[in-house]
């Protein structure tokens, strides 16, 4: 841990008691593949950076294409750290591996339905940017008329 | 004929930390035999709380009378201020910085950014600024005004000793650890560190859940980005709650094992305090006016990453002595919070302005 980290318990400075604790915790899961950062581009956190509510709705149509779909991979069903937990932790695996056929089955309908969805909503979408597009040009070509008429 | 001293908000909603402090204010200024009265923009006046409100357009206060706002974001209710003939009496609330809702909600970024712009101009155009901590006050002062008075945040905990919702209760069993959130969310509050934080406490703990509990109506497209958050980590226990009910709230607190906050911008946080009342261990990161809302309770940390927050949530809810002294500082601090005199805090600062009968 750098300097610059520090942690208060009830009040008195602590990081010195405790930062080994802390740390040594934090590095038992820093490693953990299912919390990976994704490349910021497909981050829920590449929302945060929008400059505009414009940029906001890109961004959002370029992440929701990116993470329409589901899988069923990766799924470790969680175990108490005992040994009644590991048991009980490998039944539970051996339920899901026996499911799996029916889990990818859904999986795939759902990722179907996702994409059609996905689908209506872009073409949704470039309809009304079309039809604003269209709109600000009538406005702009009656404006200028407008102010032609005037000058006459 | 009595005096008088009104007050004109912004909004007035249910578990809204402003709306209960104007309500304080009234009951301390009526039970002095002034007459007063609470002026709310009716769009934002949420219909539990109608009939204990009038309309803007419902105030006709005269140069005798004293008029309270309480500012913390550009309203008509701050114009109805500004344009009133009574004294004025301004209490900062604190204004978020624009920058964290651009994206997120324009109209309410340029709502913020006004409010601040014309804060310095506000507040020497009153007869008294009053700033709900010390940290606002220095946001004040830097800004020009120099006789700034410090009146923290109310708290009253009869809200929390509702009784128990059995719903939520029956939701929040299965022996799970619990760890809470309770407040607004908005950018500042930066519920997608705690997220992540939680994601790696729950590789630490496989047996826990984050409970969020606010309104997703704050900010729409802030609350899209922490569902899809929890998607991406993968966290089908993180649990949003949306807004609770009067005894949904006790209940949130009294089935918590940590209660946690990674806002990255607070003038005070009065959840804290809350949290603190319900004997829930406290994490917090040092921002702004936490430090004194905790005053020397509760865990605070500054610079750690997500990996690190989750050791630290575990160090707190499984080390027995650090439990214990955690909680023994915050209970020093729920008494001295209980025993403010708040009444005489008020006429200590407003004394002066006290309306003419």
């Amino acid at each position: 841990m750098s300097s610059s980290k520090q942690v208060w318990i009830a009040g008195g400075e602590a990081f010195a008691d405790v930062g080994g604790e802390v740390s040594a915790r934090a590095d038992r899961v820093r490693g953990d593949e299912r919390l990976k950062p994704l490349p910021p581009e497909l981050h829920a956190r590449y929302l945060a950076g929008s400059q505009d509510e414009g940029e906001y709705a890109r961004r959002l149509f370029e992440l929701v294409r990116r993470k329409a779909h589901v899988d069923t991979l990766g799924f470790e069903p969680p175990h108490r750290n005992s040994w009644l937990g590991r048991i009980l932790g490998r039944l539970r695996g051996v339920v899901w591996r026996g499911l799996r056929y029916q889990h990818e089955r859904m999986a795939f309908r759902q990722n179907l339905v996702n994409s059609h969805l996905l689908g209506v909503i872009e073409a949704n979408h470039a309809a009304l940017v079309k039809e604003v597009a269209e709109l600000r040009a009538k406005v702009s070509q009656r404006e200028g008329d407008a102010k032609e008429g005037a000058s006459r | 004929m009595r005096g008088r001293v009104d007050q004109v908000l912004a909004g007035f909603a249910d578990g809204d930390a402003i709306s209960h402090e104007a309500l304080v204010l009234q009951g301390i200024f009526r039970k002095r035999g002034w007459v007063s009265r609470i002026f709310v923009d009716g769009r934002h006046c949420s219909p539990s709380m109608r009939d204990q409100c009038e309309g803007l357009e419902a105030y006709d206060g005269g140069e005798g009378d004293v008029l309270i706002h309480h500012y913390s974001i550009q309203s008509p209710a701050l114009d109805r201020f500004v344009g009133a003939a009574a004294r004025k009496v301004l209490i900062y609330h604190n204004i978020t910085p624009a920058e964290f809702f651009r994206g997120f909600d324009d109209g309410l970024a340029e709502a913020l950014a006004g409010a601040r712009r014309r804060l310095p101009e506000i507040g020497k155009a009153c007869d008294a600024v009053i700033a709900v901590s010390e940290f606002n006050a220095s946001e004040l002062r830097g800004l020009g005004l120099e006789k700034v008075s410090v009146l923290p945040l109310f708290f009253s905990p009869q809200a929390l000793d509702a009784p128990s919702d059995p719903e939520v209760a029956k939701r929040l069993g299965g022996g799970l650890t619990t760890l809470l959130y309770v407040g607004r969310l908005a950018p500042n509050k930066k519920v997608e560190d705690l997220i992540e934080g939680y994601g790696y406490y729950s590789r630490l703990n496989p047996y826990s859940r984050l409970v969020i509990v606010g309104s997703e109506r704050s900010c729409p497209r802030y609350f899209s980005m922490l569902k899809m958050l929890t998607g991406d980590l993968d966290l089908p226990n993180v649990c949003f709650e949306g807004f609770a009910s009067p005894g949904g709230l006790p209940t949130y607190y009294s089935r918590a094992d940590v209660f946690l906050t990674t806002s990255e911008h607070e003038g005070y946080c009065l959840p804290l305090l809350e949290a603190m009342y319900k004997k829930v261990p406290v994490i917090a990161r040092k921002v702004g006016g936490i430090p004194e809302a905790l005053d020397g309770a509760g865990v605070m940390y500054e610079g750690l990453d997500a990996p690190e927050l989750g050791g630290l949530i575990d160090l707190v809810v499984s080390d027995k002595t650090i439990r214990g002294r955690v909680l023994e500082s915050q209970d020093r601090r729920m008494r001295a919070v209980l025993n403010r005199d708040l009444e005489g805090e008020v006429m200590t600062i407003l004394g002066g302005l006290a309306p003419s009968c």
